[in-house]
Protein backbone atom coordinates (compact mmCIF):
# COMPACT_ATOMS: atom_id res chain seq x y z
CA UNK A 1 0.00 0.00 0.00
CA UNK A 2 1.24 3.49 -0.85
CA UNK A 3 2.14 5.17 2.42
CA UNK A 4 0.56 8.41 1.22
CA UNK A 5 -2.82 6.66 1.16
CA UNK A 6 -2.70 6.03 4.92
CA UNK A 7 -4.29 8.94 6.66
CA UNK A 8 -3.52 9.79 10.26
CA UNK A 9 -5.72 12.85 10.48
CA UNK A 10 -8.92 11.10 11.54
CA UNK A 11 -9.23 11.38 15.27
CA UNK A 12 -12.45 10.93 17.29
CA UNK A 13 -13.86 14.24 18.49
CA UNK A 14 -13.92 14.70 22.23
CA UNK A 15 -17.40 14.74 23.77
CA UNK A 16 -16.62 16.77 26.84
CA UNK A 17 -20.14 18.19 27.26
CA UNK A 18 -21.86 14.82 27.10
CA UNK A 19 -19.21 13.20 29.30
CA UNK A 20 -19.67 15.91 31.92
CA UNK A 21 -23.44 15.64 31.77
CA UNK A 22 -23.36 11.84 32.20
CA UNK A 23 -20.91 12.09 35.09
CA UNK A 24 -23.16 14.70 36.70
CA UNK A 25 -26.20 12.50 36.05
CA UNK A 26 -24.47 9.52 37.65
CA UNK A 27 -23.58 11.63 40.69
CA UNK A 28 -27.18 12.88 41.00
CA UNK A 29 -28.58 9.38 40.62
CA UNK A 30 -26.07 7.94 43.08
CA UNK A 31 -26.85 10.49 45.77
CA UNK A 32 -30.60 10.22 45.08
CA UNK A 33 -30.41 6.42 45.46
CA UNK A 34 -28.49 6.86 48.72
CA UNK A 35 -31.18 9.22 50.01
CA UNK A 36 -34.13 7.20 48.72
CA UNK A 37 -32.74 4.13 50.53
CA UNK A 38 -33.18 6.10 53.77
CA UNK A 39 -36.39 8.05 53.10
CA UNK A 40 -38.56 5.96 50.77
CA UNK A 41 -40.04 2.80 52.29
CA UNK A 42 -40.12 0.88 48.99
CA UNK A 43 -36.47 1.70 48.19
CA UNK A 44 -35.52 0.87 51.80
CA UNK A 45 -37.22 -2.54 51.50
CA UNK A 46 -35.43 -3.24 48.21
CA UNK A 47 -31.98 -2.30 49.52
CA UNK A 48 -32.55 -4.36 52.68
CA UNK A 49 -32.78 -7.47 50.47
CA UNK A 50 -29.37 -6.90 48.81
CA UNK A 51 -26.24 -8.74 49.92
CA UNK A 52 -24.24 -6.91 52.60
CA UNK A 53 -21.53 -5.86 51.87
CA UNK A 54 -22.18 -5.26 48.19
CA UNK A 55 -20.56 -3.08 45.54
CA UNK A 56 -22.49 -1.88 42.52
CA UNK A 57 -21.09 -0.03 39.53
CA UNK A 58 -22.66 1.81 36.61
CA UNK A 59 -19.97 2.29 33.97
CA UNK A 60 -19.81 3.65 30.44
CA UNK A 61 -17.77 1.27 28.29
CA UNK A 62 -14.84 1.26 28.07
CA UNK A 63 -13.20 4.24 29.73
CA UNK A 64 -16.20 6.48 30.30
CA UNK A 65 -17.90 7.93 33.38
CA UNK A 66 -18.55 5.68 36.35
CA UNK A 67 -20.66 5.60 39.48
CA UNK A 68 -19.95 3.25 42.39
CA UNK A 69 -22.47 2.44 45.13
CA UNK A 70 -21.59 0.51 48.26
CA UNK A 71 -23.89 -1.13 50.74
CA UNK A 72 -22.18 -1.70 54.10
CA UNK A 73 -23.79 -2.43 57.45
CA UNK A 74 -27.22 -1.93 55.92
CA UNK A 75 -26.47 1.56 54.59
CA UNK A 76 -26.21 2.45 50.92
CA UNK A 77 -23.83 5.22 49.92
CA UNK A 78 -22.54 6.81 46.76
CA UNK A 79 -18.86 5.80 46.65
CA UNK A 80 -17.38 7.95 43.94
CA UNK A 81 -16.51 7.70 40.27
CA UNK A 82 -13.43 5.48 40.17
CA UNK A 83 -14.02 2.08 38.50
CA UNK A 84 -13.73 -0.89 40.87
CA UNK A 85 -14.31 -4.65 40.76
CA UNK A 86 -18.02 -4.78 41.62
CA UNK A 87 -20.48 -7.54 42.52
CA UNK A 88 -23.01 -6.11 40.10
CA UNK A 89 -22.11 -3.94 37.11
CA UNK A 90 -24.35 -2.30 34.56
CA UNK A 91 -22.36 -1.29 31.49
CA UNK A 92 -23.59 1.32 29.04
CA UNK A 93 -22.18 0.21 25.70
CA UNK A 94 -21.10 3.72 24.70
CA UNK A 95 -21.33 7.37 25.63
CA UNK A 96 -24.25 8.16 23.31
CA UNK A 97 -26.35 5.33 24.80
CA UNK A 98 -25.65 6.58 28.31
CA UNK A 99 -26.50 10.12 27.20
CA UNK A 100 -29.90 9.03 25.87
CA UNK A 101 -30.69 7.58 29.30
CA UNK A 102 -29.22 10.33 31.48
CA UNK A 103 -30.73 13.13 29.43
CA UNK A 104 -34.21 11.75 30.14
CA UNK A 105 -34.84 10.72 26.53
CA UNK A 106 -35.10 7.03 27.38
CA UNK A 107 -35.83 4.91 30.45
CA UNK A 108 -33.91 1.88 31.62
CA UNK A 109 -36.46 -0.64 30.19
CA UNK A 110 -36.15 0.92 26.73
CA UNK A 111 -32.37 1.05 27.17
CA UNK A 112 -32.39 -2.69 27.87
CA UNK A 113 -34.78 -3.36 24.97
CA UNK A 114 -32.42 -1.52 22.62
CA UNK A 115 -29.40 -3.49 23.92
CA UNK A 116 -27.78 -0.26 25.08
CA UNK A 117 -26.68 -1.81 28.35
CA UNK A 118 -25.12 -5.09 29.43
CA UNK A 119 -25.03 -6.67 32.85
CA UNK A 120 -22.45 -8.56 34.87
CA UNK A 121 -23.85 -10.20 37.98
CA UNK A 122 -27.09 -11.57 39.41
CA UNK A 123 -30.03 -10.56 37.20
CA UNK A 124 -32.56 -10.69 40.06
CA UNK A 125 -30.48 -8.21 42.10
CA UNK A 126 -30.19 -6.05 38.99
CA UNK A 127 -34.00 -5.99 38.79
CA UNK A 128 -34.14 -4.76 42.37
CA UNK A 129 -31.52 -2.08 41.60
CA UNK A 130 -33.52 -0.96 38.57
CA UNK A 131 -36.67 -0.65 40.71
CA UNK A 132 -34.68 1.56 43.10
CA UNK A 133 -33.39 3.63 40.18
CA UNK A 134 -36.99 4.07 39.02
CA UNK A 135 -37.97 5.26 42.51
CA UNK A 136 -35.03 7.70 42.60
CA UNK A 137 -35.76 8.99 39.08
CA UNK A 138 -39.41 9.61 39.99
CA UNK A 139 -38.14 12.01 42.69
CA UNK A 140 -35.42 13.57 40.53
CA UNK A 141 -37.28 14.24 37.29
CA UNK A 142 -40.21 16.59 36.77
CA UNK A 143 -43.36 14.77 35.66
CA UNK A 144 -43.03 15.62 31.95
CA UNK A 145 -39.63 13.88 31.83
CA UNK A 146 -40.55 11.09 34.25
CA UNK A 147 -43.41 10.13 31.90
CA UNK A 148 -40.81 9.47 29.17
CA UNK A 149 -38.51 7.32 31.23
CA UNK A 150 -40.80 5.42 33.61
CA UNK A 151 -43.55 2.96 32.74
CA UNK A 152 -45.71 4.40 35.52
CA UNK A 153 -45.25 7.63 37.46
CA UNK A 154 -46.51 7.66 41.07
CA UNK A 155 -48.75 10.63 41.98
CA UNK A 156 -46.97 13.44 43.83
CA UNK A 157 -48.54 13.35 47.29
CA UNK A 158 -47.60 15.72 50.10
CA UNK A 159 -45.41 13.04 51.64
CA UNK A 160 -43.63 12.37 48.36
CA UNK A 161 -43.12 16.11 47.83
CA UNK A 162 -41.44 16.25 51.25
CA UNK A 163 -39.16 13.34 50.37
CA UNK A 164 -38.31 14.98 47.05
CA UNK A 165 -37.39 18.22 48.85
CA UNK A 166 -35.18 16.29 51.29
CA UNK A 167 -33.48 14.37 48.47
CA UNK A 168 -32.80 17.49 46.40
CA UNK A 169 -32.06 19.79 49.35
CA UNK A 170 -29.95 17.52 51.57
CA UNK A 171 -29.51 14.09 49.97
CA UNK A 172 -27.84 15.21 46.74
CA UNK A 173 -25.53 17.94 48.11
CA UNK A 174 -24.57 16.28 51.42
CA UNK A 175 -25.35 12.57 51.17
CA UNK A 176 -27.95 11.06 53.46
CA UNK A 177 -26.00 7.81 53.85
CA UNK A 178 -23.36 9.74 55.81
CA UNK A 179 -26.01 11.23 58.09
CA UNK A 180 -27.63 7.83 58.58
CA UNK A 181 -24.25 6.44 59.68
CA UNK A 182 -23.73 9.33 62.13
CA UNK A 183 -27.20 8.83 63.63
CA UNK A 184 -26.35 5.17 64.25
CA UNK B 1 -44.42 0.51 13.47
CA UNK B 2 -40.65 0.13 13.14
CA UNK B 3 -38.78 0.98 16.35
CA UNK B 4 -36.31 3.86 16.24
CA UNK B 5 -33.54 1.38 17.07
CA UNK B 6 -33.33 -2.38 17.26
CA UNK B 7 -30.90 -5.28 17.07
CA UNK B 8 -31.52 -8.68 15.53
CA UNK B 9 -29.14 -11.62 15.44
CA UNK B 10 -29.77 -15.20 14.37
CA UNK B 11 -26.78 -16.86 12.71
CA UNK B 12 -28.01 -20.43 13.36
CA UNK B 13 -27.91 -22.73 10.34
CA UNK B 14 -31.18 -24.67 10.28
CA UNK B 15 -31.04 -28.24 8.98
CA UNK B 16 -34.64 -29.44 8.92
CA UNK B 17 -36.66 -32.32 7.58
CA UNK B 18 -36.65 -36.00 6.77
CA UNK B 19 -33.63 -37.84 8.29
CA UNK B 20 -32.01 -34.50 9.13
CA UNK B 21 -30.20 -36.00 12.15
CA UNK B 22 -28.11 -38.10 9.77
CA UNK B 23 -26.39 -34.87 8.70
CA UNK B 24 -24.98 -34.38 12.21
CA UNK B 25 -21.48 -35.83 11.53
CA UNK B 26 -21.22 -33.80 8.30
CA UNK B 27 -22.24 -30.58 10.05
CA UNK B 28 -19.72 -31.24 12.85
CA UNK B 29 -16.95 -31.74 10.30
CA UNK B 30 -17.93 -28.48 8.60
CA UNK B 31 -17.24 -26.84 11.95
CA UNK B 32 -13.84 -28.55 12.21
CA UNK B 33 -15.03 -30.98 14.89
CA UNK B 34 -14.82 -34.76 15.05
CA UNK B 35 -15.24 -35.69 18.72
CA UNK B 36 -18.56 -34.39 20.03
CA UNK B 37 -19.91 -34.73 23.56
CA UNK B 38 -23.67 -35.36 23.48
CA UNK B 39 -25.67 -33.94 26.41
CA UNK B 40 -29.04 -35.64 26.79
CA UNK B 41 -31.41 -37.18 29.35
CA UNK B 42 -32.89 -40.54 30.29
CA UNK B 43 -36.24 -39.76 28.63
CA UNK B 44 -34.52 -39.21 25.29
CA UNK B 45 -32.45 -42.37 25.71
CA UNK B 46 -35.54 -44.37 26.73
CA UNK B 47 -37.48 -43.16 23.69
CA UNK B 48 -34.74 -44.53 21.41
CA UNK B 49 -33.75 -41.08 20.12
CA UNK B 50 -30.12 -41.31 21.25
CA UNK B 51 -29.81 -44.49 19.20
CA UNK B 52 -30.97 -42.60 16.10
CA UNK B 53 -28.20 -40.06 16.76
CA UNK B 54 -25.62 -42.81 17.37
CA UNK B 55 -26.64 -44.54 14.13
CA UNK B 56 -25.86 -41.35 12.20
CA UNK B 57 -22.13 -41.85 12.97
CA UNK B 58 -21.95 -45.17 11.12
CA UNK B 59 -19.23 -44.99 8.48
CA UNK B 60 -18.21 -41.46 9.47
CA UNK B 61 -14.82 -40.11 10.47
CA UNK B 62 -16.41 -38.22 13.36
CA UNK B 63 -17.03 -40.34 16.46
CA UNK B 64 -19.20 -39.96 19.56
CA UNK B 65 -16.46 -39.14 22.06
CA UNK B 66 -18.79 -39.06 25.09
CA UNK B 67 -22.49 -39.08 25.98
CA UNK B 68 -23.97 -37.64 29.18
CA UNK B 69 -27.38 -39.26 29.67
CA UNK B 70 -28.50 -37.95 33.06
CA UNK B 71 -29.48 -34.31 32.61
CA UNK B 72 -32.19 -33.59 35.21
CA UNK B 73 -35.34 -31.55 34.35
CA UNK B 74 -33.85 -28.50 36.15
CA UNK B 75 -30.14 -28.51 35.43
CA UNK B 76 -27.67 -27.24 38.02
CA UNK B 77 -24.11 -26.00 38.36
CA UNK B 78 -23.08 -29.39 39.77
CA UNK B 79 -24.39 -31.16 36.66
CA UNK B 80 -22.68 -28.63 34.39
CA UNK B 81 -19.33 -29.09 36.16
CA UNK B 82 -19.69 -32.87 35.99
CA UNK B 83 -20.38 -32.78 32.24
CA UNK B 84 -17.48 -30.35 31.69
CA UNK B 85 -15.17 -32.89 33.34
CA UNK B 86 -16.50 -35.57 30.98
CA UNK B 87 -15.77 -33.24 28.04
CA UNK B 88 -12.16 -32.66 29.10
CA UNK B 89 -11.50 -36.30 30.08
CA UNK B 90 -12.62 -37.56 26.66
CA UNK B 91 -10.79 -34.83 24.74
CA UNK B 92 -14.00 -33.69 23.08
CA UNK B 93 -13.90 -30.85 20.56
CA UNK B 94 -17.59 -29.96 20.25
CA UNK B 95 -20.96 -30.27 22.00
CA UNK B 96 -24.35 -31.58 20.89
CA UNK B 97 -27.43 -30.74 22.97
CA UNK B 98 -30.07 -33.44 22.43
CA UNK B 99 -33.35 -33.02 24.31
CA UNK B 100 -35.68 -30.38 25.67
CA UNK B 101 -34.75 -27.03 27.19
CA UNK B 102 -32.82 -28.50 30.12
CA UNK B 103 -30.45 -30.65 28.03
CA UNK B 104 -29.80 -27.86 25.54
CA UNK B 105 -29.32 -25.24 28.29
CA UNK B 106 -26.94 -27.60 30.11
CA UNK B 107 -24.98 -28.05 26.89
CA UNK B 108 -24.78 -24.25 26.51
CA UNK B 109 -23.53 -23.84 30.09
CA UNK B 110 -20.96 -26.64 29.63
CA UNK B 111 -19.74 -24.78 26.58
CA UNK B 112 -19.16 -21.67 28.71
CA UNK B 113 -17.22 -23.66 31.33
CA UNK B 114 -14.96 -25.54 28.88
CA UNK B 115 -14.27 -22.41 26.81
CA UNK B 116 -13.74 -19.86 29.57
CA UNK B 117 -12.04 -22.44 31.83
CA UNK B 118 -13.67 -21.05 34.99
CA UNK B 119 -13.96 -22.83 38.32
CA UNK B 120 -17.23 -21.12 39.24
CA UNK B 121 -19.92 -20.44 36.66
CA UNK B 122 -21.37 -17.61 38.76
CA UNK B 123 -18.42 -15.40 37.78
CA UNK B 124 -19.80 -15.27 34.24
CA UNK B 125 -23.45 -14.67 35.14
CA UNK B 126 -25.08 -11.76 33.38
CA UNK B 127 -26.18 -10.39 30.04
CA UNK B 128 -23.80 -10.00 27.10
CA UNK B 129 -20.60 -10.44 29.16
CA UNK B 130 -19.08 -13.50 27.42
CA UNK B 131 -16.34 -12.41 25.06
CA UNK B 132 -14.78 -15.59 23.67
CA UNK B 133 -16.01 -17.62 20.72
CA UNK B 134 -17.35 -20.88 22.23
CA UNK B 135 -16.74 -24.47 21.07
CA UNK B 136 -18.76 -25.76 18.07
CA UNK B 137 -22.27 -26.46 19.35
CA UNK B 138 -25.20 -28.16 17.62
CA UNK B 139 -28.71 -28.41 19.08
CA UNK B 140 -31.21 -31.16 18.32
CA UNK B 141 -34.53 -30.44 20.07
CA UNK B 142 -36.75 -33.37 21.05
CA UNK B 143 -39.63 -31.16 22.23
CA UNK B 144 -41.38 -28.46 20.24
CA UNK B 145 -41.61 -25.48 22.55
CA UNK B 146 -38.52 -24.05 24.19
CA UNK B 147 -36.92 -22.80 20.99
CA UNK B 148 -33.61 -23.12 22.83
CA UNK B 149 -31.97 -24.24 19.57
CA UNK B 150 -32.09 -20.64 18.34
CA UNK B 151 -31.94 -18.60 21.55
CA UNK B 152 -29.10 -16.76 23.22
CA UNK B 153 -30.19 -17.74 26.72
CA UNK B 154 -29.22 -20.54 29.11
CA UNK B 155 -30.66 -20.92 32.60
CA UNK B 156 -28.91 -23.07 35.19
CA UNK B 157 -29.81 -23.44 38.87
CA UNK B 158 -27.27 -22.80 41.58
CA UNK B 159 -28.69 -25.14 44.19
CA UNK B 160 -26.27 -24.03 46.94
CA UNK B 161 -27.22 -20.40 46.64
CA UNK B 162 -30.82 -21.23 45.80
CA UNK B 163 -30.95 -19.10 42.65
CA UNK B 164 -31.51 -19.63 38.94
CA UNK B 165 -28.67 -18.14 36.96
CA UNK B 166 -29.56 -16.74 33.54
CA UNK B 167 -26.76 -16.35 31.00
CA UNK B 168 -27.49 -14.22 27.97
CA UNK B 169 -24.92 -13.95 25.18
CA UNK B 170 -24.92 -14.08 21.41
CA UNK B 171 -22.03 -16.58 21.74
CA UNK B 172 -24.50 -19.09 23.24
CA UNK B 173 -26.40 -19.48 19.99
CA UNK B 174 -25.78 -22.91 18.44
CA UNK B 175 -23.95 -23.06 15.12
CA UNK B 176 -26.55 -25.51 13.77
CA UNK B 177 -30.10 -26.49 14.79
CA UNK B 178 -31.31 -29.85 13.50
CA UNK B 179 -35.07 -30.41 13.28
CA UNK B 180 -35.96 -34.00 12.49
CA UNK B 181 -39.62 -35.09 12.69
CA UNK B 182 -38.49 -38.41 14.21
CA UNK B 183 -37.20 -36.57 17.27
CA UNK B 184 -40.61 -35.39 18.51
CA UNK B 185 -42.84 -38.32 17.43
CA UNK B 186 -42.74 -40.03 20.82
CA UNK B 187 -43.58 -36.96 22.91
CA UNK B 188 -46.67 -37.71 25.09
CA UNK B 189 -49.84 -35.66 24.37
CA UNK B 190 -49.76 -33.55 27.55
CA UNK B 191 -46.10 -32.58 27.06
CA UNK B 192 -46.81 -31.88 23.37
CA UNK B 193 -49.61 -29.54 24.42
CA UNK B 194 -47.66 -27.78 27.17
CA UNK B 195 -44.53 -27.26 25.07
CA UNK B 196 -46.65 -26.13 22.12
CA UNK B 197 -48.32 -23.49 24.30
CA UNK B 198 -44.85 -22.49 25.53
CA UNK B 199 -43.99 -21.72 21.89
CA UNK B 200 -47.30 -19.87 21.51
CA UNK B 201 -46.44 -17.75 24.55
CA UNK B 202 -42.97 -16.98 23.15
CA UNK B 203 -44.53 -15.79 19.91
CA UNK B 204 -47.36 -13.73 21.46
CA UNK B 205 -45.05 -12.04 23.97
CA UNK B 206 -42.32 -11.44 21.35
CA UNK B 207 -44.93 -9.64 19.22
CA UNK B 208 -46.06 -7.38 22.07
CA UNK B 209 -43.00 -6.67 24.22
CA UNK B 210 -41.01 -3.45 23.99
CA UNK B 211 -38.03 -5.06 22.20
CA UNK B 212 -40.19 -6.17 19.24
CA UNK B 213 -38.88 -5.43 15.77
CA UNK B 214 -39.96 -6.18 12.17
CA UNK B 215 -37.89 -9.37 11.95
CA UNK B 216 -39.06 -10.84 15.25
CA UNK B 217 -42.64 -9.90 14.29
CA UNK B 218 -42.39 -11.92 11.07
CA UNK B 219 -41.15 -14.97 12.96
CA UNK B 220 -43.76 -14.58 15.70
CA UNK B 221 -46.79 -14.38 13.40
CA UNK B 222 -45.57 -17.33 11.30
CA UNK B 223 -45.13 -19.38 14.47
CA UNK B 224 -48.62 -18.56 15.76
CA UNK B 225 -50.29 -19.60 12.50
CA UNK B 226 -48.38 -22.91 12.48
CA UNK B 227 -49.39 -23.60 16.09
CA UNK B 228 -53.03 -22.73 15.31
CA UNK B 229 -53.08 -25.25 12.47
CA UNK B 230 -51.02 -28.08 13.98
CA UNK B 231 -50.93 -28.19 17.77
CA UNK B 232 -54.22 -30.00 18.30
CA UNK B 233 -53.37 -32.53 15.58
CA UNK B 234 -49.95 -33.17 17.13
CA UNK B 235 -51.65 -33.73 20.51
CA UNK B 236 -54.47 -35.96 19.23
CA UNK B 237 -52.50 -37.84 16.54
CA UNK B 238 -48.93 -37.96 17.81
CA UNK B 239 -47.73 -40.08 14.90
CA UNK B 240 -48.66 -37.39 12.38
CA UNK B 241 -45.21 -36.47 11.07
CA UNK B 242 -46.40 -33.39 9.20
CA UNK B 243 -47.98 -31.88 12.32
CA UNK B 244 -44.93 -32.77 14.41
CA UNK B 245 -42.58 -31.18 11.89
CA UNK B 246 -44.77 -28.07 11.66
CA UNK B 247 -44.68 -27.73 15.46
CA UNK B 248 -40.89 -28.14 15.48
CA UNK B 249 -40.71 -25.29 12.96
CA UNK B 250 -43.18 -23.19 14.98
CA UNK B 251 -41.05 -23.67 18.08
CA UNK B 252 -37.91 -22.60 16.22
CA UNK B 253 -39.63 -19.54 14.72
CA UNK B 254 -41.03 -18.51 18.11
CA UNK B 255 -37.59 -19.06 19.65
CA UNK B 256 -35.92 -16.82 17.08
CA UNK B 257 -38.63 -14.23 17.71
CA UNK B 258 -38.29 -14.09 21.48
CA UNK B 259 -34.50 -14.39 21.43
CA UNK B 260 -34.59 -11.02 19.65
CA UNK B 261 -37.67 -9.43 21.22
CA UNK B 262 -37.71 -10.98 24.70
CA UNK B 263 -40.79 -11.98 26.69
CA UNK B 264 -42.92 -10.23 29.30
CA UNK B 265 -45.31 -10.62 32.18
CA UNK B 266 -46.53 -14.13 31.26
CA UNK B 267 -43.00 -15.52 31.46
CA UNK B 268 -42.26 -13.56 34.62
CA UNK B 269 -45.36 -15.17 36.20
CA UNK B 270 -44.38 -18.63 34.92
CA UNK B 271 -40.82 -18.25 36.24
CA UNK B 272 -42.15 -17.03 39.60
CA UNK B 273 -44.57 -19.92 39.90
CA UNK B 274 -42.01 -22.42 38.62
CA UNK B 275 -39.50 -21.35 41.26
CA UNK B 276 -42.00 -21.55 44.12
CA UNK B 277 -44.25 -24.50 43.17
CA UNK B 278 -42.24 -26.30 40.45
CA UNK B 279 -45.08 -26.07 37.94
CA UNK B 280 -43.65 -27.08 34.52
CA UNK B 281 -42.80 -23.99 32.49
CA UNK B 282 -45.07 -24.84 29.54
CA UNK B 283 -48.04 -25.52 31.83
CA UNK B 284 -47.54 -22.24 33.69
CA UNK B 285 -47.31 -20.32 30.40
CA UNK B 286 -50.48 -22.05 29.17
CA UNK B 287 -52.39 -20.93 32.26
CA UNK B 288 -51.06 -17.36 32.41
CA UNK B 289 -51.06 -16.42 28.70
CA UNK B 290 -54.71 -15.24 28.43
CA UNK B 291 -54.45 -13.45 31.79
CA UNK B 292 -51.20 -11.74 30.82
CA UNK B 293 -52.79 -10.61 27.55
CA UNK B 294 -55.80 -9.21 29.44
CA UNK B 295 -53.47 -7.37 31.80
CA UNK B 296 -51.68 -5.68 28.88
CA UNK B 297 -54.85 -5.00 26.84
CA UNK B 298 -54.98 -1.27 27.62
CA UNK B 299 -51.34 -0.79 26.51
CA UNK B 300 -51.02 -3.16 23.56
CA UNK B 301 -54.58 -3.95 22.56
CA UNK B 302 -53.93 -2.99 18.93
CA UNK B 303 -51.13 -5.54 18.69
CA UNK B 304 -53.34 -8.30 20.09
CA UNK B 305 -55.95 -7.22 17.54
CA UNK B 306 -53.37 -7.81 14.79
CA UNK B 307 -52.58 -11.24 16.24
CA UNK B 308 -56.19 -12.34 15.84
CA UNK B 309 -55.39 -13.13 12.19
CA UNK B 310 -52.71 -15.77 12.89
CA UNK B 311 -54.49 -16.88 16.08
CA UNK B 312 -57.95 -17.50 14.64
CA UNK B 313 -57.62 -17.32 10.86
CA UNK B 314 -59.03 -15.08 8.14
CA UNK B 315 -62.76 -15.76 8.65
CA UNK B 316 -62.76 -14.82 12.30
CA UNK B 317 -60.42 -11.87 11.76
CA UNK B 318 -62.43 -10.26 8.95
CA UNK B 319 -65.78 -10.95 10.64
CA UNK B 320 -64.69 -9.30 13.88
CA UNK B 321 -64.97 -5.49 14.12
CA UNK B 322 -61.57 -3.86 14.67
CA UNK B 323 -62.43 -2.65 18.17
CA UNK B 324 -63.38 -6.18 19.27
CA UNK B 325 -60.30 -7.92 17.87
CA UNK B 326 -58.02 -7.55 20.94
CA UNK B 327 -60.54 -9.19 23.30
CA UNK B 328 -61.35 -11.80 20.65
CA UNK B 329 -57.62 -12.66 20.43
CA UNK B 330 -57.58 -13.35 24.17
CA UNK B 331 -60.68 -15.51 23.72
CA UNK B 332 -58.98 -17.43 20.87
CA UNK B 333 -56.11 -18.36 23.21
CA UNK B 334 -58.56 -19.33 25.95
CA UNK B 335 -60.51 -21.44 23.47
CA UNK B 336 -57.34 -23.27 22.38
CA UNK B 337 -56.52 -23.88 26.05
CA UNK B 338 -59.98 -25.41 26.63
CA UNK B 339 -59.61 -27.69 23.60
CA UNK B 340 -56.17 -28.85 24.74
CA UNK B 341 -57.54 -29.45 28.22
CA UNK B 342 -60.30 -31.59 26.74
CA UNK B 343 -57.92 -33.43 24.39
CA UNK B 344 -55.23 -34.41 26.89
CA UNK B 345 -55.98 -33.00 30.33
CA UNK B 346 -53.52 -30.11 30.04
CA UNK B 347 -54.03 -28.02 33.21
CA UNK B 348 -55.49 -24.61 32.42
CA UNK B 349 -56.01 -23.33 35.97
CA UNK B 350 -53.49 -23.14 38.80
CA UNK B 351 -55.82 -25.35 40.85
CA UNK B 352 -55.69 -28.05 38.17
CA UNK B 353 -51.89 -27.72 38.16
CA UNK B 354 -51.88 -28.55 41.88
CA UNK B 355 -50.69 -25.15 43.10
CA UNK B 356 -51.39 -24.71 46.84
CA UNK B 357 -53.51 -21.62 47.53
CA UNK B 358 -51.11 -20.45 50.24
CA UNK B 359 -48.21 -20.17 47.76
CA UNK B 360 -49.75 -17.45 45.58
CA UNK B 361 -48.22 -14.52 47.52
CA UNK B 362 -44.74 -16.06 47.37
CA UNK B 363 -45.08 -16.64 43.61
CA UNK B 364 -46.22 -13.03 43.08
CA UNK B 365 -43.20 -11.74 45.01
CA UNK B 366 -40.82 -13.78 42.83
CA UNK B 367 -42.35 -12.27 39.66
CA UNK B 368 -40.88 -8.84 40.34
CA UNK B 369 -37.26 -10.04 40.27
CA UNK B 370 -37.64 -11.68 36.89
CA UNK B 371 -35.90 -9.88 34.04
CA UNK B 372 -38.89 -10.44 31.73
CA UNK B 373 -40.80 -7.73 33.63
CA UNK B 374 -38.41 -5.17 32.11
CA UNK B 375 -39.63 -5.95 28.59
CA UNK B 376 -43.34 -6.05 29.35
CA UNK B 377 -45.13 -3.07 27.80
CA UNK B 378 -46.78 -2.22 31.12
CA UNK B 379 -45.28 -1.81 34.60
CA UNK B 380 -45.97 -4.80 36.85
CA UNK B 381 -46.39 -4.29 40.60
CA UNK B 382 -46.70 -6.91 43.32
CA UNK B 383 -50.43 -6.16 43.50
CA UNK B 384 -50.77 -6.69 39.73
CA UNK B 385 -48.90 -10.00 39.89
CA UNK B 386 -50.97 -11.22 42.84
CA UNK B 387 -54.20 -10.23 41.17
CA UNK B 388 -53.30 -12.21 38.00
CA UNK B 389 -52.19 -15.24 39.98
CA UNK B 390 -55.44 -15.20 41.98
CA UNK B 391 -57.53 -14.80 38.84
CA UNK B 392 -55.77 -17.76 37.21
CA UNK B 393 -56.27 -20.00 40.21
CA UNK B 394 -59.74 -21.35 39.50
CA UNK B 395 -61.43 -19.43 36.70
CA UNK B 396 -63.36 -22.27 35.04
Amino acid sequence: MNENMVSHRWKPRKKRGKTFMIQAGLFLLGRALEAAAVLDKDARAEVAKWNDPMTIMLHVHSQGPTMVLKKENGILRYAGSTPVEADLTIFFKNLESAFLIFSGQMGSPQGSAEHRVSLKGDASQAMSLIRCMDIAQAYLFPKFIAKNVLKSVPPMTLKRAGIRAAILGVGVPVGLGKLARLVR
Amino acid sequence: MIPSYYEYYNPVKVVAGNKAVDNLPYELEQLGAKRPLVVTDQGVVGAGLMQIVADAFHGQEAVLAAVYEDTPPDSSVEVVNQVAKLYRKNKCDSIVGLGGGSAIDTAKAVNIVVTEDVDDLIKLMGAEVLKKELQPFIAIPTTAGTGSEVTLVAVVADTKRGIKMPFTSYHLLPKVAILDPRMTLTMPPKITAATGMDAMTHAVEAYTCIQKNPLSDAHATAAIALIRDNLLTAVEKGSNKAARFAMANASLLAGAAFSNAMVGVVHALAHGLGGVCHVPHGVANTIFLPFGMEFNLDKTGDLYGELLLPLAGEDVYFNTPKKDRPARAVEAVRDLNRRLNKACGLPITLKQAGVPLDKLEEAATAVLNDGAVTYNPKAVSYEDALSIVKAAYDWL
